[in-house]
């Protein structure tokens, strides 16, 4: 026909009437009885998922998230499948936390979806547990890896379930070529920021960088300087600004301390 | 004047996409004579006559791969019964034997296929609910071109389904048994999300959706992929093929011109390139007289020209061409 107009878009227009965003999460009718339900699972009944990513379980975490389930439940049901290995039991595909705080609260049973595609299951539970609290770059790249040799699928494949970019992707694969001492240093200290998993990647003695940074941890450097010359005071504080979060509200309270005295 | 059911050879013409030679010579070789209530200048073939000319440029030349097909959308009033009934209308006259299955109880493509629709007649509900068979429901509508009306009565198919095994799936079983028979079954469905409409989608191979040239009618659009998406993937089946028609474009209208842009750029996939269904007062003439454009329409209709395009490009998309 050939006689087809176009025109730009307004914007009024674009917001009624261009795809994308919301909506995702209406049910609607005829797709009902294919939606888990939630059931009620003793907690004897459930076992960890053999997949498990999550390596470190806080124990100050797992108080505090006990704390608050004993005031309001397990808010979040857990996501569990019935156990090939184990007859009468269940693992726990995400929410292997809320299930051990569960029984420091002293609960009996769980709020439990129930899956029911095995292979399905090692993508859900990473997924979830990527999403919901960060997991460490290292268990990150584990579970991947360990994804790729059970499900067959490809890594791509993976990083696009997990919604996480190609080049990130391969770069977290990447942080499992470091020595095995290296990894388990990253961890157990909780180092997670690209700059030092990338420097130590770059060089060709890992752990001997590791040993330069923890000795320059300990030593000991200015941060702030207070002087008073002919009735003036000079604040020299750039250093302030390099310090990390944990860093600044503990300098924030000592800080306040000087302030009550004087 | 008298209105005759029939096509003149103007219409086999556009129809075939050949010469106006080719066509008196076919009408010649098969000693076809025009109705003769027709008048010196309004001389028109019978349906029979026009499958057996047009089907030797078109369907002859074809197999059918995708058959089963839907109108679908969950928006309203934006010209599924109307582009259904002139599709599959005008593709029974091009020589392919059609079924045409009315699922909206409203039932107004029945009435276009001159049904009145405060008749008594057997509904697609009374073969769901195992009543009569699918073969007794059919009725003819003219050579080539066969229906399963439908009136008030098919509301009751929610019901009836939710209460079967394989609720939605009930419709493509009944499908199967008639299927054989036809080249093309086109259903034309009601606005919602239903179980008849999910029953539906799950036997469709080719899924028309007519959009109009409005932001509501692209919000649809918009919700209505989402909900396909979601229900074939808890179905675990293939998404069916989707075709767009957007429809009531309006050469003049700024949000027609608009609609087209943003259509163009998140639905190329779908649709024909630069292509709309232009507004015109012969759709509503058709469904007014009940009969297909070809039985009334002028030479120079731009309603049946857009119908052809659209009928070919369907046919691009469910056929394969043998022979030559």
């Amino acid at each position: 026909m050939g006689k087809i107009k176009y025109k730009e878009v307004t914007d009024s227009f674009a917001k009624i009437a261009i795809p994308g965003g919301d909506s995702g999460s209406r049910k609607s009718i005829g797709t009902n009885d294919m939606i888990e339900e939630v059931f009620y699972i003793r907690l004897d009944k459930l076992i960890p998922f053999k997949n498990q990513a999550r390596e470190i379980f806080d124990e100050k975490d797992l108080n505090e998230l006990a704390e608050s389930i004993k005031h309001y439940g397990v808010r979040q049901p857990l996501t569990i499948i019935r156990s090939p290995f184990v007859d009468d039991k269940f693992e726990i595909v995400s929410g292997e936390r809320r299930a051990r705080a569960a029984e420091i609260a002293g609960l009996d049973n769980v709020p439990c979806v129930v899956l029911k595609d095995y292979n399905e299951a090692e993508v859900a539970a990473l997924l979830e547990n990527i999403h919901r609290s960060n997991l460490h770059p290292v268990e990150l790249a584990r579970a991947i890896k360990s994804l790729i040799s059970t499900t067959g699928r490809s890594a791509e494949e993976l990083f696009k379930a997990l919604g996480i970019s190609r080049t990130s992707g391969y770069e977290t694969l990447k942080i499992l070529e470091l020595p095995e001492d290296v990894l388990k240093y990253l961890m157990q200290h909780n180092i997670r920021d690209r700059d030092t998993i990338r420097a130590l990647q770059k060089s060709k003695d890992p752990l001997k960088l590791l040993e330069k940074k923890k000795t320059k941890a300990q030593r000991s450097s200015s941060v702030m300087r207070v002087s008073l010359k002919a009735g003036e005071f000079a604040i020299q504080k750039r250093a302030i600004a390099k310090l990390s979060d944990n860093e600044k509200s503990k300098l924030r309270i000592l800080l306040e301390e000087i302030l009550k005295e004087l | 004047m008298e209105s005759i059911d029939g096509i003149t050879q103007n219409g086999m013409i556009k129809m075939t996409g050949v010469i106006q030679s080719s066509i008196s010579r076919a009408l010649s070789a098969r000693g076809i004579q025009h109705i003769p209530k027709a008048t010196k200048f309004n001389v028109r073939y019978t349906v029979a006559d026009t499958r057996k000319v047009v089907s030797s440029f078109v369907s002859s030349k074809m197999k059918v791969k995708k058959k089963i097909q839907c109108f679908y959308n969950f928006k309203g009033g934006v010209g599924k019964t109307t582009v259904c009934f002139q599709v599959a209308s005008h593709l029974s006259i091009m020589g392919f034997n059609v079924l045409v299955i009315d699922a909206d109880p409203q039932g107004h493509l029945s009435t276009s296929l001159g049904f009145d629709n405060t008749d008594r007649f057997y509904t697609l509900h009374d073969a769901i609910s195992g009543v009569k068979s699918i073969g007794e429901i059919i009725k003819n509508v003219y050579e080539g071109l066969d229906c399963i009306p439908s009136n008030l009565s098919l509301t009751k198919a929610e019901v009836t389904l939710n209460e079967l095994p394989k609720r939605e799936e009930r419709v493509k079983l009944l499908i199967q048994e008639v299927a054989d028979k036809y080249d093309f079954i086109i259903f034309d469905t009601n606005p919602t999300i239903s179980y008849l409409n999910r029953n539906i989608i799950t036997c469709s191979d080719i899924i028309n959706i007519v959009v109009e040239t409005q932001a509501y009618a692209l919000n649809g659009v918009k919700l209505l992929m989402n909900d396909m998406q979601s229900f074939v993937s808890h179905m675990m089946m293939e998404m069916p093929e989707i075709l767009m028609f957007p429809n009531k474009y309006e050469d003049r209208s700024a949000t027609s011109a608009e609609a087209m842009t943003v259509l163009s750029k998140y639905y190329s996939e779908y649709l024909m390139p630069n292509f709309a269904i232009r507004k015109s007062e012969e759709f509503n003439v058709s469904s007014k007289l009940s009969k297909p454009l070809a039985f009334f329409c002028r030479n120079n209709s731009i309603a049946f020209e857009d119908i052809i395009e659209v009928i070919y490009y369907i046919l691009e998309k469910s056929c394969e061409k043998i022979g030559r």
